[in-house]
């Protein structure tokens, strides 16, 4: 127990490094600032979106399926968020030889690796959950104020699930692909089909509960039959203490038994990665050259297109984009319907411009592999360090491939979605260039990110993807600035067009593009080399 | 080649890692640098190398300063860090045609030069294989490689021989030897005083931060062996 005891605490100070590193004090309580600011936020977009679906299903008398409905998107949130990470969680820590060494048992060293994906799950469930059971308990649902503190226990089981299916992934996965060639490929591909069923699966769900007047029995229906999970998770929060009892025993059960089984694999899985093939039969030809920034790029490709969590969890954004895109081509007549039915009046393809615009920026700002590339260099870092090439150039090598990354992909999707809406050319020739002012800004942004919070030392890649300081304001902070432009373009909108919006936008970050580049080559480069 | 000039490193608050160290390392020298663990061989040795910043005292390499001219100075070196970690997600003869083309090394060069090493440290039926899947040793071999593809008149080693098996050893002694008759110089690193004292030329020896001994390798030796003199000197300086 003791044993275990000292596991955990290990995964927990990782955890803690992992977010706010081994810097200065001062460093350490930026850190933990602006992962409040980030919590803070998140608590309010919950709120807020709870408030206006209590709000639609109080014209139905329907309020009391709130807490099952949200229930459904914390679970479905935490399992999207985190199923890349678990595979990365479990299977590529840089300390397997030293723990598992250690006179502890397997299962104990499993578990303590899960507790890392289910905290980053609790968090999320809770951020969902309790602005829910406030809005909940305002809106005088039956349960009053004892759904606020239902809410509690309800996020702890209720974040059991989506690990469970994460651990599962990530079992199933890399045994997988531990029996093919190419398994960072084989990986990627897997996760990606994978989560295109969950999308699809999302998608209908969706339908299910936006009709709520019409089908609030089969909403009820679905919530008590085959999505009982979030039906009891639901009545847990409205005081159903015999619901609460039943999530505990469908939720702590299953993980311990599941968890159990995996347990006999993990070792001799871990052993069967490790054990890759080393004595090919490789033959001397001759080699073809190249240029060092090529060379440059193509590290960092092989790096991104190596690991599945660093593809995945910085490029999700484009993901969407992509199936937006092409869902506009093929289902054009539906999205508009969705368009018509969010804002209450007839609209034409070109009067969603405003809003295909915001949704192209938002989701091409989430793309942020540079925000991530120093500190996954980890312990190479020596490497690059002691290259022939000044600071400044591996800095921007980081930024462009970021650009490379997300911008043409994004430019294809402009000129789909252009043709799929019949924007006119102005538009669409505005949305190109506000993207690639965009995405230049966030790629160098990244890069500056990063040298301010460099995390050189974590035991995985996962840690550094999905719980650094760098990654989340990475992510964050490349929304926060679509979310600025979004927000000011509603101030603005008597005076300019959304194209003319666009253009200037594109504008100021062509500035600040500069402004960063010029950065990077003084006091960026003294940080880099400081490192 | 390699001039070391009142070089310090301070970690802040008068920790010093490494204290007003001086010394110069000539073309045609195999230079050896001994001290205990923690004695700053490694900080020094990676301030060299242009990977760790300083503040205090100057390091050129070639008449190139390491702080103004960083990138003209790594060209004509190569370093290696003790239980150096490679891109485990690259194969081996893709991380030596990245090492290549950073050098700026033509096709035709950099398949001789390849062949020539990998064969020598009997590495080249690995070079397919994910560097992930390397034992410590072949990392090391693959290292060395890398390093000697560059063809560097300046090479900074730290702790060579951990990890290689004794053809290895054999022949990575014999290379650096070679590159000195070459004209180049070597500065290295090593807890194997044996080795030092068989191949070097110079030495110099490192307690907490601070030079104690340097000079000819036979001078320092004397008429005893490199072992007894370097624990004397550790118990003199210790009883100081």
């Amino acid at each position: 127990m003791k044993a275990f005891a000292a596991l955990v605490k290990l995964s927990l100070l990782e955890m803690l490094n992992a977010v706010a590193g081994r810097g200065s004090r001062r460093q350490a309580a930026s850190a933990g600032t602006a992962l409040a600011l980030v919590a803070f936020l998140c608590l309010m977009l919950s709120f807020t979106y709870s408030a206006s679906l209590a709000v639609g299903l109080k014209l139905f008398d329907a309020l009391d399926l709130l807490p099952g409905m949200m229930s459904v998107l914390a679970v479905l949130m935490a399992f999207l968020l985190t199923v890349f990470a678990a595979g990365g969680m479990l299977f590529g820590g840089k300390d397997n030889d030293i723990i598992l060494s250690l006179p502890v048992s397997d299962y104990a060293v499993l578990l303590c690796r899960v507790l890392a994906v289910y905290l980053e799950n609790l968090f999320i469930t809770i951020l969902v959950l309790l602005p829910m059971a406030l809005v909940y308990a305002f809106n005088g649902g039956p349960a009053g104020a004892a759904a606020v503190v239902l809410a509690v226990p309800v996020s702890v089981l209720g974040a059991l699930p989506p690990t469970l299916l994460g651990v599962l992934v990530g079992f199933a996965v890399t045994w997988l692909s531990s029996r093919v060639r190419h398994s960072s490929l084989f990986a990627s591909l897997g996760y990606l089909i994978f989560i295109m069923l969950i999308l699809v699966g999302s998608f209908r769900m969706g339908n299910l509960f936006q009709s709520v007047g019409g089908m609030r029995q089969d909403i009820d229906a679905a919530l008590h039959g085959p999505l009982f999970l979030f039906g009891l998770m639901g009545d847990a929060c409205t005081g159903n203490l015999v619901a609460l009892v039943l999530l505990a025993l469908v939720c702590i059960l299953p993980f311990l038994a599941v968890t159990a089984l995996l347990c006999r694999s993990y070792r001799r899985l871990l052993s069967r990665m490790n054990a890759r093939a080393t004595r090919s039969k490789f033959r001397m030809v001759t080699q073809r050259g190249g240029a060092p920034v090529t060379a440059l790029l193509k590290k960092e490709a092989a790096r991104y297109f190596g690991s599945t969590i660093y593809l995945f969890n910085t490029s999700f954004g484009l993901v969407m984009l992509a199936v937006g895109a092409v869902a506009a081509c093929v289902r054009r007549d539906a999205l508009l319907a969705l368009f018509e039915q969010e804002m209450g009046l007839a609209v034409t393809p070109a009067d969603c411009y405003g809003v295909v615009a915001a949704a192209v920026c938002l989701m091409l700002a989430t793309v942020s592999t540079s925000s991530v590339s120093i500190s996954l260099e980890g312990r190479c870092l020596w490497l690059l360090k002691s290259l022939p090439l000044p600071g400044k150039t591996i800095l921007y090598v980081k930024a462009w491939f970021n650009v490379l990354v997300g911008w043409p992909l994004t430019a294809v999707c402009i000129l789909l979605l252009q043709w799929a809406m019949g924007f006119t050319a102005l538009q669409g020739a505005a949305l190109l260039f506000v993207s690639a002012g965009l995405s230049g800004a966030v790629s160098l942004a990244g890069v500056a990110i990063n040298l301010l919070f460099p995390k050189l030392d974590a035991p995985n890649d996962t840690m550094v993807v999905k719980q650094s300081m760098a990654a989340f304001l990475g992510i964050f902070g490349g929304m926060g600035l679509a979310g600025v432009g979004i927000l000011l373009y509603m101030v603005l909108a008597s005076l300019l067009t959304v194209e003319a919006y666009l253009i200037m936008c594109g504008v100021i970050l062509a500035a600040v593009c500069l402004l960063l580049v010029r950065w990077l080559a003084t006091a960026g480069q003294r940080r880099f080399a400081a490192l | 080649m390699l001039r070391i000039d009142g070089f310090s490193k301070s970690y802040g608050a008068g920790r010093y890692a490494v204290r007003d160290l001086t010394l110069h390392v000539a073309p045609g020298e195999i230079y050896g640098f001994l001290g205990h663990n923690g004695a700053g061989k490694s900080t020094t040795l990676r301030a060299v190398a242009g990977v760790l910043d300083f503040t205090e005292g100057e390091i050129t390499v070639g008449g190139h300063s390491i702080r103004t001219e960083p990138v003209e100075a790594k060209r004509i070196m190569a370093f290696l860090p003790d239980n150096p970690d490679l891109y485990d997600f690259m194969t081996g003869i893709r991380y030596l045609n990245f090492i290549a083309d950073i050098y700026g090394i033509s096709s035709e060069e950099r398949t001789a030069r390849i062949a020539r090493y990998a064969d020598a440290f009997e590495l080249t039926k690995d070079l397919g294989g994910a560097i992930g899947g390397y034992s410590h040793g072949m990392k090391q071999k693959l290292a060395l490689i890398s390093a000697f593809i560059r063809q560097p008149r300046l090479l900074i080693l730290d702790e060579p021989f951990v990890g290689l098996d004794p053809t290895a050893a054999y022949t990575l002694k014999t290379m650096l030897r070679e590159l000195c008759d070459e004209g180049g110089a070597v500065f290295f690193s090593t807890h194997v005083l044996e080795v030092a004292e068989k191949l070097c030329d110079k030495l110099a020896i490192l307690r907490a931060g601070r030079l104690i001994e340097a000079g000819p390798t036979a001078e320092i030796v004397g008429r005893s062996n490199l072992e007894e003199v370097f624990l004397q000197l550790e118990r003199e300086e210790a009883a100081q």
